[in-house]
């Protein structure tokens, strides 16, 4: 019944979407409000429809109806109830299928708030986030069904489809039971429980600024309202990839078993290409709005970040690229890659029609190369620069290489640590200096003046470094950097709620606050500039100065790595309440001869795939991070262990609460929702007494 | 079509099996402390390599039996009086350019380490020549800037206009 419901109802939403598709463009082109309502209302439709599809999955899961192939793949009978409700976006059908869901979401939503203010560019609103919609729920209901079942027919042969065959019986429950997959290990971390779906909404996120664009694009509307109207969706969608990116980090830290957060795999890559222009659009779209220049550029930002996030699902899905995250692969490689090319195709065809037309002319001269517009086309050339450099690595060089040449090739750490370093060290730079340039024209001198207390604040803070035993000049000069763009960002605060503090006589506090809420935008975007420098800090710190070692050692001997020392102090078996066996050595962490910390790393064995999971003692300084390698099989008294000391790893995770928290600040709506509504409704009284 | 016809009985031989092959794995480092060779040297070699077999995952972390085997060789390798490069030549010329994390190939090395360069370069150009045209070319006027629309648009969107404010009187 379950699987009934949910498929019927997810083929009522791809008839919806489609729907809405045919209605919006039809009543937008006619300029017929009944066609263009009704394409509203169908878009709206989506939304309880996959909830109803979703749900049906979801109740499906809990109640271990395993007659569903999906059920089947990714619980079994020992699954706890939490990952059998994560488990919704635990393989490919089921993610998709969410996927869809998030996408009507973020729809509805785009849909609802814009509806009066956006009237001439919703038609076009709703056929481009439909028609991706659409797609993406064909995929579900056509090439990765969640809702199949397995079916008993003819010569007890069991076929696994989502309409019942003929004369076919189901099998029996007991026996799907006791056959039950379970989840992949991998997946059972809190970071990874939380990352596909910050990812996903992420990616979903950035459909809708890209729609409003394509709206404008196809309207003719090509002033500001688009971006107007997208600003906020494009802070939500990249808070959300932020959110992904390092939840994604944190996870492969803490059960990839390798010391390290970002390995440069392609399927990371992938997440972080979309991230970048994404990025470089927030920065450039505030110059359109300031000067009304760049309409060219920004267009064609948009269109690349959403062209990136369908390459990265499409990279992630196919099997383009194998990696760690090829559960994922399937059969949709390539619908995913036709609906990628049309897509980007149709929207460079059409950003190419309306310039050729003259219609997206900039209306300002740039004036001189210190104003903050001269500053942020070149932040905007850095991440394109870094986009086009991860994008070689990834895909680019292994794919030509293959295609022409032949060789399989990879390109690795080794490579992305030769050519990313330069361009992030510039994009640090530009952050340090970008702010303090004004729009329009900026002497040198100014700029200059504006930089001398920041200066002195990196220069101090580097002395101290060098005091703290610091010796190597590029860690050093990477810390400038890194440094400076912090310390303006927190001396344009200053300066800020000092002036508040000196002129109306307010208490600091009181002062912050204010400043905060007088321009939440300016001041969130310090605190993201400031959560940047801290994950920048971080980065720097474990990445250039990282110790390892591993060494096989005695029960009760220890091992030293800089002025820390591991014992090996036993070793116990157990199995826990889901089936795998823990391997588990107890360890004591001493430092400088004083007991710090008992760890407990461990493998676990599943029926899958063994895990190593770390044993980790975690300050601000750093990370004592240790990994059981081997032991020696039946008195256990001698074990191998890997250990890291990873400096300052935590600040990468702390930074990133900062940026969170910044760009809050910076989306947090200034005139409240509360109010709109409450005149929209004393409007509405006002009509109806009248 | 999906054969699910493994029983608990064939899940659990699995299982066993996987378990050995994991002791295997585990217990072989302990085996490995007969030569001078260190697991840090061998890492050293091994975190420059990408397992052969699986896709994007470096030899030194890689937890298959199979590079175990392929540190065991590096160690023996190191051990033999081999240095870090020939091994690593080794390596490439048995299983090809894509166990390292750069062509080792002359030619394939300085196709990816060059073009991206090259490709920053083409942006910034593009870039200074959009700053430069930006400073003496023609810009827009306020007339111009504001959004173009047919007579019928306006007809429509007049007629929108005057609903919407009966509809507020």
């Amino acid at each position: 019944m379950l699987a009934e419901v949910g498929f019927i109802a997810l083929f009522l939403a791809f008839v919806a979407a489609i729907y809405a598709v045919v209605a919006a463009v039809y009543g937008g082109r006619k300029h017929n409000d009944n066609w263009v309502h009704s394409a509203r209302n169908a878009a709206l439709l989506t939304l309880p429809l996959l909830l109803l599809s979703s749900g049906s999955l979801l109740i499906a899961l809990i109640n271990q109806q395993y007659q569903i192939s999906y059920v089947w793949s990714v619980t079994n009978p020992n699954t706890p109830v939490f990952y059998r409700i994560t488990a919704l976006w635990g393989s490919q059908e089921g993610s998709i299928l969410f996927w869809s869901l998030l996408m009507s979401l973020f729809s509805v939503g785009a849909l609802v708030l814009n509806w009066r203010p956006q009237r001439r560019l919703m038609p076009w609103v709703i056929a481009y986030t439909m028609a991706t919609l659409a797609f993406f729920i064909g995929l579900s209901l056509f090439l990765e069904n969640p809702f199949e079942r397995y079916w008993i027919v003819g010569n007890n042969e069991v076929v696994q489809t989502a309409l019942i065959p003929a004369n076919a019986v189901a099998p029996a429950a007991t026996r799907l039971a006791q056959t039950a997959n379970g989840l992949n290990p991998l997946l059972r971390h809190f970071g990874m429980i939380i990352h596909p779906p910050m990812l996903y909404l992420g990616f979903v996120g950035f459909v809708i600024p890209f729609a409003f664009a394509m709206a404008a694009l196809a309207s003719g509307d090509l002033s500001t309202n688009w971006i107007k109207a997208t600003r906020r969706w494009a802070l939500v969608a990249w808070l959300f990839l932020s959110l992904g990116l390092i939840l994604g980090g944190r996870w492969a830290y803490d059960v990839l078993g390798w010391g390290g957060y970002w390995g440069w795999d392609p399927v990371e890559n992938a997440a972080f290409l979309p991230w970048l222009i994404g990025t470089a659009f927030l920065h450039s779209v505030m110059i359109q709005e300031k000067r009304g220049m760049l309409k060219l550029w920004n267009m064609f930002l948009v269109i690349g970040t959403f062209s990136a996030v369908i390459f990265g699902t499409f990279a992630t899905r196919s099997g383009l690229i194998e990696s760690v995250h090829s559960f994922a692969r399937s059969q949709i490689g390539f619908p995913m890659f036709a609906f990628w090319g049309i897509i980007t195709l149709i929207s460079v065809a059409m950003l190419l029609w309306r310039r050729n037309r003259g219609e997206l002319q900039d209306d300002h001269q740039f004036a001189n190369l210190l104003s903050r517009e001269s500053l942020f086309v070149v932040n905007n050339v850095i991440f394109i620069a870094l986009f086009l450099a991860i994008f070689w690595g990834s895909f680019g060089a292994p794919i030509i290489s293959e295609l022409f040449l032949d060789v399989n090739i990879t390109l690795g750490t080794d490579y992305f640590m030769r050519v990313t370093p330069p361009l992030f060290a510039a994009l640090y730079l530009l952050m340090g200096i970008a702010p303090l340039s004004a729009w329009g024209t900026t002497s040198l001198r100014r700029l200059g003046r504006s930089l001398i207390v920041p200066l002195v604040l990196t220069l101090l803070s580097l002395i101290v470094f060098v005091v703290g035993g610091m010796s190597d000049p590029g860690a050093m000069f990477a810390y400038g950097l890194v440094n400076l763009a912090g310390f303006v960002a927190l001396h344009e605060i200053w300066r800020g709620a000092s002036a508040r503090v000196r002129t109306l006589n307010e208490s600091w506090p009181r002062a912050v606050v204010a400043l905060f809420g007088r321009n939440r935008r300016r001041y969130g975007g310090y605190i993201v500039h400031l959560g940047i420098t801290i994950i920048g800090i971080g980065v720097i710190g474990s990445t250039l100065f990282q110790q390892e070692t591993q060494r096989t050692i005695g029960l009760g001997e220890t091992l030293t790595i800089d002025n820390y020392q591991l014992r090996y102090d036993d070793f116990t078996e157990a199995v826990a309440t889901d089936g795998r066996l823990m391997q588990i050595a107890d360890v004591s962490v001493l430092r400088n001869g004083q007991q710090v910390a008992q760890l407990r790393p461990r493998i676990d064995v599943y029926p899958q795939q063994p895990m190593t999971i770390a044993g980790a003692h975690s300050t601000l300084e750093n990370d004592f991070y240790v990994l059981l390698v081997g032991w020696e099989e039946v008195s256990h008294s001698t074990a191998t262990f890997k250990v890291f000391i990873n400096p300052l790893v935590n600040l990468v995770w702390w930074g990133g609460l900062v940026l969170i928290l910044g760009t809050f600040i910076a989306a947090w709506p200034t005139e409240p929702a509360v109010l709109r509504v409450e005149e929209r409704m004393k409007n509405r009284r006002m009509r109806a007494s009248a | 079509m999906i054969n699910i016809a493994i029983g608990k009985g064939t899940r659990r031989s699995i299982a066993a099996l996987l378990f050995n092959l994991l002791i295997l794995t585990l217990v072989l480092p302990m085996q490995a402390q007969e030569t001078t060779i260190t697991d840090d040297q061998v890492n050293a070699v091994a975190e420059q390599l990408y397992c052969p077999v699986c896709e994007n995952i470096p030899l030194d972390v890689c937890p298959t039996l199979a590079c175990q085997e392929w540190r065991e060789e590096i160690r023996t390798q190191l051990a033999s009086g081999m240095n870090e490069q020939a091994v690593i030549n080794d390596f490439v010329q048995r299983y090809g350019e894509r166990v390292v994390g750069t062509p080792q190939d002359p030619m394939l090395r300085a196709l990816s380490l060059v073009t991206p360069w090259v490709l920053g370069l083409i942006a910034v150009l593009a870039a200074g020549y959009v700053l430069l045209r930006w400073r003496t070319g023609p810009t827009n006027t306020a007339a111009s800037t504001a959004p173009q629309s047919s007579a019928k648009d306006d007809d429509y969107y007049r007629s929108r206009i005057e609903a919407d404010l009966t509809a507020r009187r």
